[in-house]
């Protein structure tokens, strides 16, 4: 088959899949004519607005084991508060990152992710009424046990004690005997309470504990603090139990979910926060829209003025060739763009007028010794090709390397510079050089002599 | 074709450079950085009011209410903010401290904030926050600059990898040059400092290189063709046989991140400023820098093969 045959079917096909890309699957929220055509590209939260989260591990040294614990009850809390959306991943060897799009106050979501849900069941040994922290007592029956304050009413201390006397011996009763938790209305008390499942194991000690404690008091424990210490009417069979306190609606999910979803087996610290709202982000796109338009718009202009006729068309033509190719790959990849991500494809305009403007002074060379158009044409492309390729694989280099130790948003530059340098070599070295091809008998080199006219009149080919 | 003579008066420029790296240095130890909020720790944040008529020493009196330590916050106004669907414009403040905000400690502030700013018969609305602590900036400048060792490294192999080792010492001495330059650039206007500021120093970088390696490319095709001629007119050939090209795909480059720098909002200004200057100071040094350079140590190795035979 010809070369310039097999070019043709590569242009189209690139460009065929780019486009497929874009528009399929059609995305579900996409409005009018430009929301279809960049609907499918996946936009970071520094652009359509939402939270970012990070966090670190503390407390203990992170293993891989439990970073994906501490991942999966994320996940699992998130998605019981609906924030289905949400991404939660890995950042380094002790860094956990959460990104919540759409949302402008990450409060109910951090309130969810940093707290560790270590529920248990303790015995209350005595109650007082202080504003600071009462001083621990001494002696053989309080060992192990601690005060801790009531989560309703802050000056309200309980000593109690994980460990329950059961006969002779002790128990512990943990969340993880927890098989269920859910909010329900408390028709009683008024308010909302939740509603507690144990499985089988935990039925049993909860059993066992319910019986020698009737008459006084059990606590609730989650994260140190006493949810609420009711009064065992009697011992408890079949595995279920409630945690009153009068809570509202969302106070009873949120526990609910936490009991639900685990405790993490690890501290979370926030270590950074970025949020942007949607009226921000919504100025972003429409700014970085018409800069991107200017930008591309006055280069077209500038080229078109400074390569009269044919070379400026096709520098014009590669440039939207290589744009519908970069915003193909983001969809294809699923790749992210971000604000960096935008000025990334900003910069491919750069590369790719630059590919071309270094074959066209190249053909332009050749045409002065006297060559025909297709064969300046194919002179000048063969001595461009490492020229293009050095300049090229030199940004490559960056782009990789800010991939590798680039954060977030950095990131999202990289790949838009990657995939737009791949773009600019593609279309350089191909579409320029179809074009141009298809083009040459109609440009007339102004340089050339007699010599010029049979071969284009034939058809002939320079090589 | 016009034939400029470009190395003619390489001292001059070298002498210029070399000034200007001087003081981009001195500023670099006297002055520093105004380092972005990622990379030293704190919190910006963006806050738009309902009243065009705010100055920013309101804000900082209503911030300064809430949380005594924005009397020494850095405040700027932005470009105003209309929010969709409606005709209302909202005059729009960013905000920096070096302060760490947890998320409770962020509600207590937007609270106060909120509610003195109802005093001063004012609505405001929190458009964007971001905050950094401590540890996690040292870990961010930490990857930058691990990030700026290996692209360097990265550059100079495949440097040494395409072109004799001589082209290598001319394209870093360019790289060195543009970067201290920008990066002084950034010192002496006092412009936020930030991760993005890297990777537009790290691109630059790429570009910078990119030109040297077009204009060296023609200077060892011509020391083929143009054998027995003088270095410096070998050298100065090429450079005005790229020229044209140098010009255009400068200057188009140029375009678009000038626009970039112009309409782009506060995140990438930054970023926009390095790059246009980077585009300037990579075609300057690859044409007065990267290739005289060259010229001595070329006529000088071109003597010692002469010597030999």
């Amino acid at each position: 088959m010809r070369t310039d045959k097999v070019r043709l079917i590569f242009i189209l096909l690139v460009l065929f899949v780019s486009v497929t890309f874009m528009l399929y699957p059609p995305a579900p929220s996409a409005k009018g004519f430009w929301g279809h055509l960049f609907g499918n590209i996946r936009l970071g939260l520094d652009i359509k607005g939402g939270s970012r989260l990070d966090y670190l591990m503390v407390g203990k040294q992170p293993t891989p084991e439990l970073t994906s614990q501490v991942i999966t009850v994320l996940r699992r809390r998130l998605d019981d508060a609906n924030f289905t959306e949400a991404i939660v991943s890995a950042v380094g060897k002790d860094g956990i990152r959460v990104e919540i799009p759409g949302i402008d106050n990450p409060k109910r979501a951090e309130k969810l992710i940093g707290q560790k849900a270590q529920l248990y069941f303790a015995q209350v040994l005595d109650q007082v009424r202080s504003s600071v922290k009462p001083a621990p007592k001494i002696g053989l029956s309080y060992a192990g046990a601690e005060w801790l304050q009531s989560k309703k009413s802050t000056d309200v201390w309980y000593l109690v004690n994980k460990y329950i006397q059961v006969g002779a011996g002790r128990l512990q009763l943990s969340g993880n005997y927890v098989s269920n938790a859910r909010a329900s209305v408390d028709t009683q008390r008024g308010g909302w309470k939740i509603d507690l499942t144990f499985n089988s194991k935990g039925a049993n000690i909860f059993f066992q504990i319910t019986q020698a404690l009737v008459g006084k008091p059990l606590a609730i424990v989650m994260d140190n603090y006493v949810l609420s210490a009711p009064v065992v009417q009697t011992a408890i069979q079949g595995g279920s139990a409630e945690i009153t306190g009068n809570f509202t609606y969302d106070q009873a999910q949120e526990l609910a979910a936490l009991i639900r979803s685990g405790n993490l087996p690890i501290s979370l610290k926030l270590s950074e926060e970025q949020t942007l709202g949607p009226t921000l982000g919504a100025d972003v796109i429409r700014r970085s829209l018409i800069v991107g338009l200017i930008g591309v718009l006055l280069v077209i202009i500038y080229m078109l003025i400074y390569y009269m006729g044919a070379m400026g068309v096709v520098a014009v033509i590669a440039l939207f060739y290589n744009a519908f190719f970069v915003f193909g790959m983001l969809a294809l990849t699923h790749g992210i763009l971000t604000l960096p991500g935008i000025a990334g494809i900003i910069l491919t305009v750069g590369t790719t007028v630059d590919g071309n403007v270094i074959i066209f002074e190249r053909v332009k060379e050749e045409m002065r010794t006297g060559k025909t158009m297709r064969a300046s044409i194919s002179a000048g492309f063969n001595k461009s090709l490492a020229v293009i390729l050095d300049a090229n694989i030199t940004t490559l280099i960056t782009a990789f390397v800010l991939y590798y130790f680039g954060t977030g948003s950095i990131k999202g530059f990289a790949v838009t510079l990657t995939i737009g340098i791949l773009g600019t070599i593609f279309t350089s070295l191909v579409v320029s050089r179809y074009i141009l091809d298809l083009m040459a008998p109609f440009i007339k080199n102004k340089y050339a002599t007699i010599l010029e006219q049979p071969e284009s009149i034939k058809g002939g080919r320079s090589r | 074709m016009k034939n400029i003579n470009f190395v003619g008066p390489r001292y001059i420029f070298l002498a210029i450079s070399l000034t200007m790296i001087t003081i981009s240095i001195v500023f670099f130890f006297v002055r520093g950085f105004n380092l972005g909020v990622d990379f030293s720790g704190g919190t910006t944040m963006s806050v738009s009011f309902n009243s065009m008529k705010l100055t920013p020493a309101d804000v900082r009196a209503i911030f300064s209410g809430a949380d005594p330590i924005f009397k020494n916050a850095s405040i700027s106004q932005l470009h105003s903010l209309t929010t969709t669907g409606t005709q209302t414009k909202r005059s729009l403040f960013s905000i920096t401290i070096g302060k760490f905000y947890n998320v409770d400690q962020k509600d207590k502030l937007v609270k106060n904030v909120q509610e003195i700013a109802k005093e001063h018969g004012v609505n405001a609305r929190f458009e964007s926050f971001q905050t950094v602590s401590g540890y996690a900036a040292a870990g961010l400048r930490q990857s930058a600059m691990w990030a700026s060792i290996v692209a360097g490294i990265a550059l100079l192999i495949y440097m040494a990898f395409r072109f004799q080792f001589i082209f290598g010492v001319g394209a870093v001495s360019a790289l060195i040059h543009d970067l201290t330059i920008t990066a002084g650039l950034y010192s002496i206007f006092w412009i936020r400092f930030d991760s993005t500021v890297v990777a537009s120093l790290l691109t630059l970088l790429g570009y910078s290189l990119n030109d040297t390696v077009v204009v060296y490319s023609r200077i060892r095709e011509n020391l083929k063709k143009m054998r027995g001629k003088p270095m410096a007119e070998i050298v100065n050939v090429s450079i005005n046989q790229t020229l044209s090209r140098t010009i255009n795909t400068s200057f188009t480059t140029f375009i678009v991140v000038f626009v970039l720098f112009l309409f782009s909002g506060t995140v990438l200004r930054p970023f926009a400023f390095g790059m246009s200057f980077g585009v300037i100071t990579g075609t300057y040094s690859s044409i007065y820098i990267a290739s005289p350079i060259l010229i001595g140590w070329l006529e000088k190795r071109r003597k010692k093969v002469a010597l030999r035979r």
